[in-house]
């Protein structure tokens, strides 16, 4: 009888692990970066993350770079021949407990993809991209303390880009 | 009395089943714990190496520990290492329990002759004898049949990287259908002997039991006459 009880306390353990499991997401996306390309990470704000970013040069012609990186917090960074790593640590700023909503567009979110990331390549006018992203964002508005947030990653010349990230939403 | 011997083996081997269950589910609570304590980190320290691309392993430089690599390739196998750990884990201790199980207590008692045997009878509970010999088929089957399908998804897992890259090395399309297939032909083939003296015993248990009821019909039936 003590062993059907162990039995018991485990399946419960795990049930609950399980759960604890759920609430973990994961986002990979790739692509080759040609002209101007713009790297969207996109999560609801009640979700942390953690997002790698690693840009590889390309060579085009026979040379290899330079990439211009523009980071979501304005800097840039020049790029020539080694690969340049980057970690965003992405806080969670608000809560919508029991508030659902969705997204569409290059980077949807939703309650089951509460973080996602594109990488969009050749872009003719990068300024008009993110400004529509943006607005597509805001679109959600605040509802009952859900919002979207954008962080974007502008990468002008030819590279080998990869987005990795984990993102927990409580 | 061996064959009710046999019996209290596999009535034991029945409560051992319980055992067996508690080492899978904790090998699954186990990797599920490391699943977790994985993903905590990736959101706070974060691995230095990943993969960029499915052929392309690289590792932010500086690289902290060269045991980082080595930690990664343990945790992306874990979750084949730790529930095959734990299967085996379970076979090993029901198998080791069965092992050091003896019997033969009316060994004694037999020594005494007639009187003995008819003493040893007479001792039985006949109800909870046929009681233990249901709950030990049932029991015996599913072991078997746990023990089967943990051998045929480790022979998957153990020829998945082998198939996997001759196939795609022939530039074949990778059919996991095929090689679960092949590994259950496998697996069968391997332990047909096993297989087939496991069905023999259910079998027997099932002739013994409607020997035994009929014996302990008449047995009863005389005892009330005297």
């Amino acid at each position: 009888m003590r062993k059907a009880w162990i039995v018991f306390v485990i399946v419960l353990v795990i049930c609950a692990q399980i759960l604890a499991l759920s609430l973990f997401h994961q986002v990979d996306a790739e692509g080759t970066a040609i002209g101007s390309s713009v790297i969207v990470i996109a999560k609801w704000n009640y979700v942390s993350a953690s997002v790698q970013v690693s840009i590889i040069p390309l060579a085009l012609n026979g040379s290899v770079g330079p990439v211009r990186v523009v980071l979501p917090n304005g800097t840039t960074r020049i790029v020539t021949t080694s690969p340049y790593y980057a970690r965003f640590q992405l806080p969670r700023t608000g809560e919508a407990f029991g508030v659902n909503g969705g997204i569409g567009g290059p980077v949807p979110l939703s309650s089951q993809v509460p973080l996602n990331a594109n990488v969009t390549q050749n872009v003719q006018d990068v300024a008009r991209y993110v400004s529509s992203l943006q607005a597509e964002m805001g679109q959600a508005g605040s509802m009952g303390g859900l919002e979207a947030q954008l962080y974007v990653i502008i990468v002008y010349g030819a590279a080998q880009v990869s987005v990795s990230g984990y993102g927990v939403a409580y | 009395m061996l064959a009710l011997d046999q019996v209290k083996k596999y009535r034991a081997l029945s409560r051992l089943m319980v055992d067996f269950s508690i080492i899978v589910l904790a090998s699954i609570a186990v990797l599920i714990s490391s699943e977790l304590g994985v993903n905590l980190y990736r959101l706070t320290g974060g691995f230095p190496c990943y993969y960029a691309s499915p052929w392309l392993y690289t590792c932010t430089p500086p690289l902290t520990s060269p045991v980082q690599p080595l930690l990664q390739l343990l945790i992306g196998i874990s979750p084949i290492l730790i529930p095959t750990a734990g299967l085996l884990l379970g076979i090993a201790w029901v198998d080791r329990k069965l092992k050091s199980y003896r019997g033969g207590e009316w060994k004694e008692t037999l020594g005494e002759g007639f009187p003995g045997a008819l003493k040893v009878l007479q001792n039985l509970n006949w109800d909870k004898v046929f009681d233990d010999m249901r709950v030990s088929k049932i029991g015996y089957t599913v072991y078997f049949a746990i023990k089967i399908l943990g051998y045929w998804l480790l022979t998957f897992v153990v020829l998945v990287f082998p198939y996997a890259l001759g196939v795609s090395g022939l530039h074949a399309e990778v059919n996991f259908y095929v090689l679960g297939l092949v590994s259950l032909v496998l697996i069968l083939v391997l332990t047909r002997r096993d297989l087939q003296r496991r069905y023999g015993q259910v079998v027997l248990l099932d002739t013994l039991m409607w020997e035994l009821r009929w014996f302990s019909n008449e047995f009863r039936s005389a005892e009330f006459k005297a």
